[in-house]
């Protein structure tokens, strides 16, 4: 699966990270990277033992990883979740949030493992 | 005589008998030939016989006239085959010979063979038995058995007239020994002929009772006949028609009788030979082995002696003889051949001898009992008809198999059980059609309730002699000692026993014979238990559902006495109260009526409790109208007119203050016969005064609205005075235009006051339209693209003329405007600057200062800018309270100083809107006589970017900026990756850190200069961006103002981005990162 089809797959904005970042190739390196990356697993443990400070900060994080690769609807997740946990403890509960997050997360993993590598 | 030559007697006896039937039919034949018929005698008709008795035990009469004996049966049956009636004729022997000779009798009997005889009796064709000839001697005497030497030279006594003469003389010659006669006629007279000593030995048949005399010896068995007198060939020929009809049809009796004589069974004890006392005395034991649980047979007692008829037997037998007789239980199951073998017993007790003797290799004892083997089966069963019907035997009755097939004449199948009662069982379950056992068991078993139904064959009945058998050598003594000992057995006796053991109770140790039997008083307790469980548990049913309504009905009372007390829980006091009789009860009253109350519950005068409580607590004023109340009668009337009321009170005063009080009237009655009713009192002080409360809000509520419609009636007539006005100058202008048309000069200035004063006019009318379309929430933004300078030329223009008039003095500043091109809905922001900058052109007195200043904030990345704008004036300031009224709609200031300053009061309602519906903000400082501030901000749109002015981006080249070196600052590694990716492509030196302190300390180690820019994230962990920008900034280095930081956040709010201008950084820009971006920013700050 080409870059741009796996984008298309993940309902991510291909034709914006291409004006940023150039070339396939580039973008492919920088998927491949975004699959090492700890921050959905931490985002999850902090909400468990309720870090809710470490957590937004992981949230915020993944909100800008989503930025810079235009993950949209991960980028909207966890945008939602980030401004829950702003203020410290969330008034409502965050499973939900979490869940959409760790959905759309699974989701954009499954497509990277699909992507065709890049030279 | 030994066992073994037991069967062999036997023998000798058929050929004995078959050789007197030859003779006898000899002499049948010669009687035949000489006999003379009598025919006195008619046939058909009832003869009576004449016979004789009291002789012998074969025939006795007792005092009753029953008639017993061994021939009584056989003789009546011989009676009933010839239609004979007898009349018996008592006698002595000798008598009776010469009675028949005389003809005085019929029938003799029983008549040995003799020459003698045959000349005065006729003898039938058959022996009627056998008769054997004793030799006895008194009991207690010297005399030992067949000790025939010490018989030499001894006194016998025999009966003349009996054919023992002849025979004693054979005997003796036999024998070889002598005797002396001594002649006696009669029974008696032999046995006082011994007991007088006149005689040592007699001479009897075995038949007769010699009681106190003992058998020494015994001779040959002689048959004997039933004789008539010489010449009665009818009587012959019907006795011997007669015996034949017995043989063929009742062949039992006559073998009975038969039997009967042979055996010699009397009471007659045998004496013991030498060898046999010797053996008797030496106390040797012979143990004879009993099958258990055979009961009426043998059987254990449950103290565990041995007991039944074979017990009780060998009691008697080891009494009579002294044999050491030891018996010895056999279990059930266990063969008493083994036993035998093993030496554990020497005979097993209850073998019956037709069968065991035609065994070989088994050993026979003389008969102990006869009894008979029946055939049983279930009462219904058809025995004849089953084709090959299955036999239940006992385990030990193997050798009956044959037997039974030829008796039974059929096929059969057999089927082995270990007792007799599982025989007659298996019968009654159907696992076998018949079983075959004796008849004394067969009666015992009959008693069990499961066996009842259990019937015996008469036809296929057979009478057996029950002896000892043993399948070991015996040595003769032992044998013969053991014979006598039997036959000393009692038939009297035997019979007593078996009697006596016929009538033991059933006894069973099995439960379900247990069972069986108490199946009725079970069947009758199970049914009892199960009607009075049914009984127990319908009423238990009852029960539970009686308690199951009553706890319904409690718990529903409880739950309506709950409701009523919950409903009635703002009562202080509740009575129910019979008027009929002026009295009430008191349901409930709290703490509050406690004072002049005693007790609950207690019955009371109504009246008097009313009263009572009036006087007390309340009010004076309220008294004359609520004493009527306590006069029942009074309520009565009342409650025809209504059934509820109330009355409303004050009660007097406490620490409470003065509260308020109801009481509460409610008609209870049931009909009309009766006046009831329910009294209630309760604090209403809350709601009244809740109630006043509401009074107050919707008092003051009218007056604030009273307030506003005076507010716009006043702006009203201002507004009409300030529009009649201007109209006043038109309509008057117009007339001096009209007077004077042709004077231009006069008309031209007469419509240029017009059009001046319309314009005023319009203005106004403008305003109020403004403000109503505000109000409706109407108004809205009208975008187009402008420069905001040439606007804000445009308001100095028209401002210019009043400026002038005024003789102010206006400065102004707009140097700090990045972007002029903008977008927004102009004119609203001319009218927000025209009304704010008329403002202080009006109330400022002529020849005062006013200055606007513009300031642009750059929020770059929104592509918008916060321009801020300042008028300020020194005028006549303003009261802080009438700073807080003049953005409310319809407010001018009440101040004598401005009254003819011509103004709708709206434009500074109409501004302040303007500025919020651009999301801007406006602001007032004043005071009095000094002069006003207003400062304006508000957002306006960048027009597109292409076109800024300022910050002009240079062509991207990436070999522009190498060898500089910059800082990158970004916790997220990924993000950091990339932008230092996109860094690079400008051929940048970048440095990495990871969050703001290692920042700050990269910084700090760097040289001074060493970095042209720095790239700073916000939210980082340890130490954010903001502090570490504040931390680069504080630090006492050359370039620590100077380098540029730039913000780098995904935030895009207004307040951030003040945020990051405030601590200090130069420029902010926004995620995701744009390579253009950079080459902007670089641009910027490093001047490419």
């Amino acid at each position: 699966m080409t870059v741009k089809e796996c984008y298309e797959k993940m309902g991510a904005d291909y034709e914006d990270v291409k004006a940023r970042m150039m070339t396939d190739k580039m973008i492919y390196k920088y998927n491949k990277k975004f699959l090492e990356m700890k921050e959905v697993t931490l985002l999850q443990q902090n909400l468990q033992k309720a870090d809710y400070e470490e957590a937004f900060r992981m949230a915020h994080s993944i909100k800008g990883m989503c930025l810079n690769l235009g993950y949209t609807s991960l980028f909207e997740a966890s945008s939602v979740l980030c401004e829950e946990l702003r203020d410290g403890a969330p008034t409502s509960d965050p499973g939900p949030l979490l869940k959409a997050v760790t959905e759309n997360y699974e989701k954009v993993i499954g497509c990277i493992g699909e992507m065709d590598e890049c030279r | 005589m030994p066992v073994g030559k037991m069967a062999k007697g036997r023998d000798e006896t058929m050929r004995k008998k078959q050789w007197v039937i030859y003779i006898s039919a000899v002499f049948v034949f010669l009687f035949l030939c000489f006999g003379r018929v009598n025919l006195s005698q008619a046939a058909g008709k009832s003869k009576t016989v004449r016979v004789p008795y009291g002789y012998n035990d074969f025939l006795k009469i007792d005092k009753d006239g029953e008639v017993s004996g061994y021939y009584a049966e056989y003789l009546n049956e011989l009676a009933r085959i010839n239609h004979w009636k007898y009349e018996y004729v008592k006698a002595t022997w000798p008598d009776a010979v010469r009675m028949l000779e005389e003809g005085k009798v019929d029938l003799l009997y029983p008549t040995n063979y003799s020459k003698e005889r045959e000349r005065t009796m006729d003898y039938p064709s058959l022996p009627v038995g056998y008769i054997s000839v004793g030799v006895y001697a008194l009991e207690g005497s010297n005399y030992k058995y067949d000790d025939y030497t010490s018989f030499d030279g001894a006194r016998i006594t025999y009966s003349k007239d009996s054919s023992n003469d002849e025979k004693l003389k054979t005997f003796a010659k036999e024998h070889g020994f002598s005797y002396h006669s001594v002649n006696r006629d009669t029974n008696y007279d032999m046995e006082q002929a011994l007991k007088d000593g006149e005689a040592d030995l007699a001479v009897f048949n075995v038949a007769d009772n010699f009681e106190g005399g003992v058998l020494v010896s015994v001779m040959e068995a002689d048959p004997v006949y039933l004789t008539v007198r010489k010449g009665n060939k009818e009587l012959l020929s019907e006795i011997n028609s007669g015996m034949q009809n017995i043989m063929q049809k009742k062949s039992e009796l006559a073998e009975a009788a038969l039997r009967m004589t042979l055996t010699g069974k009397n009471d007659s004890l045998f004496a013991l030979s030498d060898e046999e006392r010797k053996f008797v005395d030496s106390g040797e034991e012979i143990t004879v082995g009993f099958y258990e649980g055979t009961e009426p047979l043998a059987y254990i007692n449950e103290d565990g002696s041995y007991d039944g008829i074979f017990v009780a037997l060998l009691n008697y037998m080891k009494e009579k003889s002294g044999l050491n007789l030891v018996p010895y239980p056999i279990k059930q199951g266990q063969e008493w051949q083994d036993l035998v073998e093993n030496g554990t017993i020497d005979f097993c007790i209850g073998a019956s001898k037709d069968i065991y003797s035609s065994e070989k290799e088994l050993c026979t004892t003389d008969s102990i009992l006869d009894y008979y083997m029946v055939l049983v089966t279930q009462n219904d069963c058809s025995f004849n008809q089953i084709g090959k019907p299955v036999i239940a035997l006992t385990t030990r009755q193997s050798n009956w198999e044959g037997f039974l097939r030829k008796r039974l004449k059929k096929e059969l199948d057999f089927q082995y059980y270990q007792t007799s009662k599982e025989c007659m069982l298996a019968v009654v379950n159907g696992d076998a059609d018949a079983s075959f056992i004796n008849n004394l068991e067969f009666n015992y078993q009959i008693k069990n309730n499961r066996l009842t139904s259990l019937i015996r064959w008469p036809q296929y009945r057979f009478a057996t002699e029950v002896c000892l058998v043993t399948n070991q050598d015996v040595d003769d003594v032992k044998s013969s000692t053991l014979n006598k000992a039997i036959g000393m057995l009692d038939d009297e006796y035997t019979e007593a026993v078996t009697e006596e053991y016929l009538n033991i109770t059933y006894h069973s140790n099995s439960v379900s014979d247990y069972l069986y039997k108490l199946r009725i008083p079970l069947i009758i307790f199970t049914s009892f238990l199960i009607v009075m469980i049914f009984v127990f548990w319908t009423m238990q049913l009852y029960r539970k559902k009686q308690e199951k309504l009553r706890e319904e009905s409690r718990k529903r009372e409880e739950k309506y006495f709950r409701i009523l007390a919950k409903l009635s829980g703002e009562y202080l006091l509740i009575c129910y109260t019979d008027l009929d009789v002026d009295q009430c009860d008191v349901v409930r009253f709290s703490n509050h009526m406690s004072a002049w109350m005693t007790k609950e519950g207690k019955r009371r005068s109504y009246s008097k409790l009313l009263q009572k409580y009036i006087n007390q607590n309340v009010q004076t004023k309220f008294r004359e109208e609520i004493l009527p109340f306590c006069d029942p009668t009074e309520l009565v009337r009342k409650f025809q007119a209504e059934k509820d009321f109330f009355i409303r009170y004050e009660e007097a005063c406490g620490e409470q203050g003065c509260r308020y009080f109801e009481m509460h009237f409610v008609d209870a009655s049931s009909d009309e016969t009766e006046h009831k009713m329910v009294f209630g009192i309760r604090c209403i002080d809350e709601i009244v005064k809740a109630e006043e409360q509401q009074k107050q809000v919707l008092k003051d509520a009218l007056e604030v609205a009273n307030l506003a419609n005076d507010t716009k009636s006043d702006f009203l007539s201002k507004m009409s005075h300030d529009i009649r006005t201007p109209m006043n100058a038109i309509v008057g202008m117009t007339y001096v235009a009209e007077q004077h048309i042709g004077d231009d000069e006069r008309v031209r200035d007469a419509l240029s006051k017009i059009s001046r004063v319309s314009h005023h006019m319009m203005g106004l009318i403008n305003n109020v339209l403004d403000m109503s379309k505000i109000e409706a929430g109407k108004m809205s933004l009208n975008e187009t693209e402008f420069d905001l300078c040439e606007l804000l030329e445009d308001i100095l223009e028209i401002l210019q003329p009043q400026i002038k008039e005024h003789n102010h003095t206006f400065t102004y500043d707009f140097e700090h405007i990045i972007h002029t091109a903008v977008q927004g809905d102009s004119l609203r922001v001319q009218q927000a600057l025209v009304n704010l900058l008329g403002n202080a052109i009006k109330y400022t007195p002529n020849g005062g200062e006013i200055s606007l200043t513009v300031c642009e904030k750059e929020i770059k990345a929104n592509r918008a800018g916060c321009y801020e704008f300042t008028i300020r004036d020194n005028g006549i300031g303003m009261t802080k309270e009438l700073q807080e009224q003049i953005f409310e709609p319809f407010q001018r200031g009440e101040d004598q100083r401005i009254s003819k300053i011509q103004g709708s009061g709206l434009g500074l309602p109409i501004t302040r809107s303007i500025v919020q519906m651009m999301n801007g903000t406006i602001k007032v400082e004043s005071e009095l006589k000094k002069g006003s501030t207003f400062t304006m901000t508000i957002f306006l749109k960048y027009q597109d970017v292409k076109e800024d002015v300022v910050v002009e981006p240079k062509e991207v080249t990436p070999e522009n900026y190498a060898g500089y070196h910059v800082l990158l600052v970004e916790d997220n590694e990924l993000n950091r990756e990339i932008a230092k990716d996109m860094l690079e492509m400008f051929q940048l030196e970048v440095d990495e850190a990871e969050d703001g302190q290692q920042a700050v300390e990269m910084y700090e180690q760097s040289e001074v200069g060493y970095y042209d820019m720095i790239f700073m994230d916000v939210q980082m962990p340890v130490m954010n961006g903001y502090e570490a920008t504040q931390a680069i900034r504080a630090k006492d280095r050359a370039d620590a103002e100077m380098v540029p930081i730039i913000a780098m956040t995904a935030n895009a709010f207004v307040e951030d981005i003040e945020k990051s201008m405030s601590v200090g950084m130069n420029a902010h820009m926004s995620k995701p990162i744009v390579v253009k971006e950079i080459g902007k920013v670089l641009a910027a700050y490093m001047g490419g």
